[in-house]
């Protein structure tokens, strides 16, 4: 107990100095900003900011970094409820009840909602990441390489198998991105493999310009010229509008409290996020309530849940990324790759070795709450005008910021190049509808999985069922498989619905 | 076979394609054993199983029956050419011209990509966010590039 004492003042010492606050606030702000804007998702806008934070210090730069992350959370559900477009992926949920409720012209109450769900959510979420990360940390130190790599490989089949899409074709998103992460100079003999003659390319593909090769360009180039004419009256929503009734408070609690619990499970697992954890919420509300014909139609339980699950996923991300350096979700893994261009090798000791970093992250995620209430419930109004910039203004300058933030990582061409790569196969992916999450994922869990194979199978002398009967390694495998079993069940259960529809329909049709 | 399909079977054949790719790179170097591994052990077999899922991604679609396959139109390419040439446009002239000119030309390629808008709305971006980006990079973050230079 005295050590949770220390550990947080320790925290309170860091993240309480005036300059951490600042670029906590300039985080915050950013994130808002960038959720509220649809057309610019948290993950690229980070990659795109990833290159400012290289002369802070790493702390700062974390602080920084997280408090977009969390920011565009809060940010994101402005524009689903008042233009049905989501402004980050975790807040599309929030569309199905949040524009009904705009259409009915309570989008005050919705917006005050979101900011207060968010807020529990993500407070919850810090607390459990407070409390839980030094003995999964402690418990981390007794893992040796085998444990490393199931855990991995339970990630990545989480990761791929849980989120939205095709499973089987996120599996193969992983093994490309396990194949992209293999570029550059092998650890052990010191050959180049798949660098194809780029010698540029010994040290790894550049991270910055992967991940806005997948992810940035193909954003802007699927709403250029098609997000076009909003009109949002910043004066309808006054503070007066957005006091929810008794009623509203009394539904929304409980939605609250399941959400957050939700989020703070999927979040803590590894390669899974706040997607996920939103629709689950939503789901659980629909199904819980006694009312289930009011969903749709403007259910204030439906984007009080949700919303207070994806904040508090936000925040457990972390805990996995600080602790196991494993990444939470996708924008956790870009996180591990600032921590490694600031010199931090992110694992098990980042807790131990860099308390200051770990507990003054975690105390700024109190006062970047805080200052989120402010900015969301007094400011709504300036990020509501904010929606009326038109995206011709805003997407050139997403385009020019890629390109700089590019070539500032490294002053080098060559990762312009790489980015130019991944925009194509970024284009072509999204045609052949192919997610870009689990690649990126693979990409940076790949030379970790590789090592720690390496390293198991050296020690084992080769024999691979060491992966299966040691006890932690073996818990890891068993959660991967049941993961598997349950995805392949629920596709093959898909399936014989739709063959016994397809058979409905067909004995419907008159014959010709 | 319906359009929806040749997407999932051109997805297929994607993989397997990446797949094999990574198994002649990885026969240029020593499998090893599995008490030694190679450099050419983990490729090898990443690249065996992208090449099992591209055939079952491939697979199970065409034993998938539908009634109502959504048409496959192919997709505009207007903004895709016009974005990633104003990328190339900026990695070819960041160099040898400096900032501003890449970044104007660039956004001017890309601000063309927007049927919707006036000449004079993508002039007035291409002037502005080249001097936004010099005042935020080169002035605010003295970032290392030159704003104008000559070097062709």
């Amino acid at each position: 107990m005295s050590d949770f004492v220390s550990n947080l003042s320790l925290g309170f010492s860091v993240a309480f100095s005036w300059q951490a606050m600042a670029y906590c606030f300039l985080g915050v702000s950013l994130g808002t900003f960038i959720g509220v804007l649809p057309g610019i998702g948290s993950l690229a806008a980070i990659a795109m900011l990833l290159p400012l934070t290289f002369g802070m210090e790493p702390t700062h730069a974390l602080i920084m970094l997280a408090g977009i992350y969390y920011g565009s959370n809060y940010g994101g559900s402005t524009a689903s409820i008042l233009l049905n477009l989501p402004g980050t992926p975790s807040s599309a949920v929030t569309c199905i009840e949040g524009y009904p409720m705009s259409q009915q012209g309570r989008a005050g109450v919705a917006l005050f909602m979101t900011a207060i769900a968010s807020f529990v959510g993500s407070i919850c979420g810090m607390l459990i990441m407070a409390i839980f990360s030094p003995p999964i940390a402690a418990l981390a130190f007794s893992f040796s390489a085998p444990d490393f790599f199931s855990l991995m490989v339970l990630g990545m089949i989480a990761a791929s198998t849980l989120a939205s899409g095709s499973p089987i074709k996120g599996l193969a998103m992983i093994g490309l991105g396990l194949i992209m992460g293999m570029v550059g100079r092998d650890l052990y003999s010191g050959l180049l493999r798949f660098s194809y003659g780029v010698d540029e390319l010994y040290e790894g593909l550049p991270l910055v310009a992967v991940a806005l090769g997948i992810f940035g360009l193909p954003e802007v180039i699927k709403n250029a010229g098609q997000i076009t004419g909003r009109t949002v009256k910043a004066k309808d929503i006054s503070f007066r509008s957005m006091l929810p009734t008794r009623d509203d408070w009394r539904r929304s609690w409980g939605a609250m409290g399941r959400g957050t619990a939700l989020g703070s499970f999927f979040g803590a697992l590894p390669g899974t996020g706040g997607l996920l954890a939103s629709f689950m919420s939503y789901a659980t509300e629909r199904r819980l309530s006694k009312e289930p014909w009011r969903f749709g139609k403007g259910a204030i339980e439906g984007i009080a849940g949700p919303e207070a699950a994806n904040n508090a996923a936000v925040q457990t991300a972390f805990i996995p990324t600080l602790t196991l350096g494993i990444p939470g979700d996708i924008v956790m893994a870009i996180m591990l790759g600032a921590l490694t261009i600031h010199g931090i090798q992110p694992g098990v000791s980042v807790i131990n070795s860099h308390p200051d970093l770990f507990w003054g992250l975690l105390v700024s995620f109190l006062f970047g709450n805080m200052m989120l209430l402010v900015l969301n419930i007094p400011l709504i109004g300036l990020w509501v005008r904010m929606l009326s910039i038109p995206y011709w203004v805003l997407y050139p300058f997403i385009v020019a910021f890629i390109c700089i933030g590019v070539y500032s990582v490294n002053s080098s061409v060559v990762d312009l190049y790489v980015l130019i790569f991944f925009g194509f196969l970024g284009v072509v992916m999204t045609t052949l509808k192919f997610e870009p999450a689990p690649l990126v994922l693979g990409l940076i869990l790949g030379p970790m999985l590789e090592e720690n194979m390496r390293r198991a199978l050296t020690l084992s002398r080769g024999d691979y069922t060491v992966f299966f009967t040691r006890p932690i390694s073996g818990m890891f495998m068993a959660m991967a498989a049941l993961v598997l079993i349950w995805t392949i069940y629920g596709a093959i259960k898909a399936r014989s619905v739709r063959r016994d529809h397809l058979r409905e329909m067909a004995r419907n049709l008159p014959d010709d | 076979m319906t359009k929806i399909k040749t997407i999932d079977v051109c997805a297929g054949a994607f993989i397997v394609l990446i797949g094999v790719l990574a198994i002649v790179e990885s026969l240029s170097f020593e499998i090893g054993t599995t008490r030694r591994i190679g450099p050419g052990y983990f490729p090898f077999y990443v690249g065996l199983f992208m090449v099992v899922l591209g055939v079952v991604i491939a697979l199970e679609r065409l034993w998938t029956k539908s009634l109502a396959d959504t048409e496959f139109s192919f997709p505009p390419l207007r903004a895709p050419l016009l974005i990633m040439a104003a990328v190339v446009t900026f990695a070819v002239m960041v160099e040898r011209f400096g900032l501003i000119p890449a970044v104007g030309v660039g956004v001017f390629l890309a601000s063309l990509a927007d049927t919707n808008t006036t000449l004079m709305q993508k002039l007035t971006v291409s002037v502005a966010v080249p001097l936004v980006a010099t005042l935020i990079f080169k002035i605010g973050l003295d970032m290392h590039v030159d704003v104008i230079r000559w070097r062709p």
